[in-house]
């Protein structure tokens, strides 16, 4: 699973035609490397980073606790991570 | 049903976002609640407060007095540049009125990555741009080989967009019933006789939906 779902035009269009009839205030945010707030379900691996090995245990790769960017399933943990937040503040 | 829009209802609150990836657009009933809101995801994640809604997926939002005008102009100049077309001289209608365009005539382009090229980020400007729709959807259904007419009326959208640039959607407050129109062409299609449909759904005056 490595999809993360997009919003649809037609919703952009549908809710900021409502927020101009119902007089809202409308704001904007961007959320700082969001793919790496991703946490991994899966076992994903990587080679230990040029300049960064271990010299104590070269052959050694590592382990991903979260997610990195390019990997396949970054874009869906991140949304995963951010609906879950949501689901906990008690949107729906 | 849109699974990137999350609401948040009390009985006094309504709450609204909106999730593109890492874009995220919020909108409420209660100012506090909003801010409240953006403090508590500024806890979780390094959140970039940019203020009022004014630039989003490449679509500028200006609000004055009345509404909201939402406008593709800078999407559509950059399309312009990268297609050579920002001097050509602006057209007064997205497509001509001849003929309808047929899978048959003319010649297949030797590359067609331009036009498939092309054709996509004439579809991102439907986002705002309801006149271009029909002519977008005629084109797309080219993709997979498409001919130098076809070209030329891709040339054509382009000539009319350069006259355009500042055409979008205008959302002014009214009333909300919902309005749907619709129409068909009958077998219009020369090389199958199918119908094409089209159709607009307005909320109050404000167009929000739409195919063509």
């Amino acid at each position: 699973m490595t999809l993360s779902p997009v919003v649809k035009p037609t919703t952009i269009r549908l809710v900021l035609a409502l927020a101009v009839f119902l007089k809202w205030n409308v704001k904007q945010l961007d959320v700082s490397n969001a793919f790496l707030h991703g946490i991994l379900d899966e076992e994903v691996y990587m080679e230990q980073p040029k300049g960064y090995e271990d010299d104590n245990f070269p052959e050694h790769v590592c382990r991903l606790h979260k997610s990195l960017y390019g990997l396949k399933q970054a874009p869906r943990a991140w949304f995963q991570r951010l609906s879950q937040q949501l689901v906990e503040y008690g949107f729906s | 049903m849109d699974y990137s829009l999350f609401t948040y209802t009390t009985a006094t609150i309504r709450m609204f976002v909106l999730v593109y990836v890492d874009d995220i657009i919020v909108k409420g009933s209660n100012t506090q609640t909003i801010h409240h809101f953006i403090d508590k995801l500024k806890t979780e994640f390094q959140v970039k407060d940019l203020g009022e809604l004014s630039y989003f997926l490449g679509i500028q939002a200006l609000r004055n007095q009345e509404g909201l005008h939402l406008r593709q102009a800078t999407y559509i100049t950059d399309l312009l540049h990268s297609t050579y077309m920002i001097g050509a001289k602006p057209l007064n209608c997205p497509s001509s009125s001849g003929p309808k365009l047929s899978f048959v005539t003319g010649n297949i382009l030797p590359d067609p990555t331009d036009y498939r090229r092309v054709i996509g980020a004439l579809q991102y400007c439907t986002i705002t741009r309801p006149d271009i729709a029909y002519s977008v959807n005629q084109l797309c259904q080219f993709m997979h080989c498409p001919r130098d007419v076809h070209w030329k009326a891709v040339k054509r959208v382009l000539r009319y967009l350069k006259g355009t640039i500042d055409i979008g959607l205008y959302y002014v407050p009214g009333d909300i019933k919902l309005n749907a129109y619709c129409d068909s062409d009958w077998a219009g299609d020369p090389d199958d006789r199918r119908s094409t449909t089209g159709y607009g759904v307005f909320l109050g005056t404000n167009l929000i939906s739409w195919s063509s």
